[in-house]
């Protein structure tokens, strides 16, 4: 392995996340800083082969590393016109109580990087598609290759986003042969965010614990280093959603913008994403109808919000497919030809219902991650009857996932239960997380350990009720006699 | 020392315990993460490239390289190689190596394959043949029968 190249990748994808980061001013605490430069910049760097390409330059070792460097200074610009001293994280240590939870979060990550470097890419959808692509693209130096005059009856992968293919040449030049180790790029910055979101929101024992419940889901710790496109598309829609809730906490326009970008990012990694996206726009739609904005306004916001992710679903459609595969492309193809049938939808939920959610499958995929979170939900609803404006937007995401993933399956046929839409239920699960933690008696919960973890004479006192002066007694007046 | 951060401590431990008592956490843990199979130790003790392909895809993909071997031993340009599917070797009792699809065999050998149903099946020059377990051999096409009764055949398990 080449680890001159993977330190040069991995400052390039933080230089030029942070540089993107800047031109967002958002307010975000240095940890969650640190986080989403390392998730953007990979994104951003994916395209750098394919500016190679365009230019028609051989995609080499060099043709790559410069066009990198050139990228990352590009987009370190904003970083470097308005310089400020980076703000360093004050670095709390982990509560005693912490160290099980985390120590067994470390361990999981540790075997997650490590079979991300080991493994060969083993997924049939990868290795007839954007591996196939990007190792012949290193070996041929160019990204049209003798793979397209080869029978390639039986996939249709090549047809997919640029996204992988991109990620596999720089690192296969770059790093090691495998490439992949782009995916533990993600993974790490993405577990601490959620750690991050976790910790503002609960004592560090629950958040501990949750963290390790979330990274502890089968299928989800596995895709961190088998690669596909799901665990990318969960990481950028669940930030853009995390966003969009901000947004409508703050109103703040700058944080909707980023949450388009990232929503737009989830598009490029899986282009069907745009379905959800749009259904998801009906959550900003009621919060502006309900406070009343200016028509104009709602118009541009939403006009944003679907154009955005378009553009990228335009790049991946219209330019990477026309110019890297010369194979003739019809995106009809892939719909459903009998829409009118509105039954197979409903087919369609109920399949994702009883193979999925509720079935043995179900339960190797996830665990017993959703019947924890369904069990919860219907306690808040029996118990505690109250929910914060962050849990029912969460519940409002996991909606969206349950009712979009079906109207895929029923659009696109090819959109399976077994592998597409079991991938695609991912997306709910930190919302699932995020509702979680947000839960009113996980928040109760919280702040009785929190109580219980003070000493004493630092304990909130109880109030007491004490009347604050005596009640006053009204004397009847005397029923006057009749005469 | 804080007794309460001491029990929140022990609790923790205490969840932990249970949570991989559940039979199902119990199984994924030693089956998919602590596996000692393939402990981290002993996989660090090799990290040759190739060796890391054969763990990872086995018999299959030594196949595949022995298939690749032999066509550059014996010279061959241009092959076309007629590929049975994996449906035709279960029929014939072959459970333990899988045949990829074209694109997948490309992928590992570099040698352009077909199926039986492929639109250009026809120009296919060399073949694979299986007769019974681990009996696979490769031959070149000699004549145009030979080839048809081989796509006839292999046709049938393509669904």
């Amino acid at each position: 392995m080449n680890f001159p190249g993977l330190i040069f990748l991995v400052m390039a994808h933080y230089l030029s996340g942070r540089g993107l980061l800047r031109l967002f001013k958002l307010q975000l605490p240095p940890v969650q800083a640190t986080c989403f430069s390392f998730l953007l910049g990979v994104p951003i760097l994916s395209f750098a082969p394919c500016f190679v390409q365009i230019m028609g330059i051989p995609i080499t070792f060099n043709s790559i590393f410069i066009t990198l460097a050139i990228w990352t200074f590009l987009f370190t610009i904003p970083l470097l016109i308005n310089f400020k001293r980076p703000a360093f994280p004050k670095i709390v240590l982990p509560e005693i109580y912490e160290l099980p939870f985390l120590a067994l979060c470390l361990g999981l990550i540790v075997l997650s990087v490590w079979r991300c470097y080991y493994y060969p890419p083993t997924p049939r959808d990868m290795l007839s598609g954007p591996e196939l692509l990007a190792e012949y693209a290193v070996r041929e130096k160019n990204m049209i290759s003798s793979v397209y005059t080869i029978d390639l009856h039986t996939t249709n992968n090549y047809f997919k986003s640029p996204y992988i293919t991109c990620l596999q040449i720089i690192y296969k030049l770059l790093v090691q042969p495998f490439g992949q180790l782009w995916m533990s790029v993600l993974y790490l910055p993405f577990v601490v965010f959620i750690y991050s979101i976790l910790r503002e929101r609960l004592t560090p024992f629950l958040a501990s614990m949750l963290l390790f419940f979330f990274m502890g889901v089968p299928d989800l710790f596995a895709y961190s280093f088998v690669m596909l496109y799901d665990y990318s598309n969960m990481i950028f829609f669940f930030s853009g959603f995390y966003f969009l809730v901000k947004y409508l906490e703050n109103k703040q326009t700058n944080y909707f913008a980023f949450s388009v970008l990232l929503f737009g990012i989830a598009t490029y990694v899986r282009v069907e994403t745009v379905v959800l996206i749009s259904m998801m726009a009906l959550l900003p739609l009621y919060t502006f109808f309900k406070e009343r904005m200016p028509l104009k306004q709602v118009a541009i916001r939403l006009g944003m919000m679907i154009a955005v992710p378009l553009v990228f679903y335009f790049i991946c459609i219209h330019i990477f497919v026309r110019l890297f595969v010369p194979i003739p492309f019809n995106a009809s193809n892939d719909l459903n030809p009998n829409l009118a049938d509105i039954s197979y939808f409903f087919e369609r939920i109920k399949a994702m219902n009883s193979v999925l959610i509720f079935g043995h499958q179900g339960l190797v995929v996830y665990g017993y991650f959703m019947y924890v979170f369904m069990g919860l939900l219907i306690a808040d609803l029996i118990f505690v009857r109250k929910f914060n404006l962050e849990s029912r937007y969460a519940l409002f995401g996991i909606t969206v996932i349950y009712f979009g993933l079906p109207l895929l399956g029923y659009l696109l046929p090819l959109f399976d239960i077994i592998n597409t839409t079991k991938r695609g239920l991912f997306k709910a699960i930190p919302m699932m997380l995020l509702y979680m933690c947000n839960s009113g008696i996980v928040l109760k919960l919280s702040e009785k350990i929190k109580n219980w973890e003070l000493p004493k004479d630092k304990q909130m006192p109880k109030p007491k009720v004490a009347p604050v002066a005596a009640r006053p007694v009204i004397k009847q007046a005397p029923k006057k006699k009749g005469k | 020392m804080n007794f309460t951060k001491f029990n929140l401590f022990l609790t923790a431990v205490l969840v932990i315990i249970m949570y991989f008592m559940v039979p199902f956490y119990n199984e994924w843990l030693f089956g998919k993460i602590i596996n000692t199979n393939n402990s981290i130790i002993d996989q660090a003790q090799n990290l040759d490239v190739q060796f890391r392909r054969q763990y990872r895809f086995g018999g299959t993909y030594i196949t595949l390289m022995d298939m690749k071997r032999f066509l550059e031993k014996h010279n061959a340009k241009g092959v076309k190689l007629l590929l049975p599917n994996n449906d035709y070797l279960r029929a014939i009792n072959v459970p333990e190596f899988d045949m990829p699809e074209p694109a997948v065999f490309y992928y590992f050998t570099g040698i352009n394959a077909v199926w039986a149903n492929s639109p250009d099946v026809e120009s296919a020059n060399w073949v694979i043949l299986i007769t019974k377990k681990t009996d696979i051999r490769i031959m070149q096409v000699k004549s145009k029968p030979q080839l048809d009764s081989l796509i006839t055949i292999y046709k049938k398990f393509i669904k």
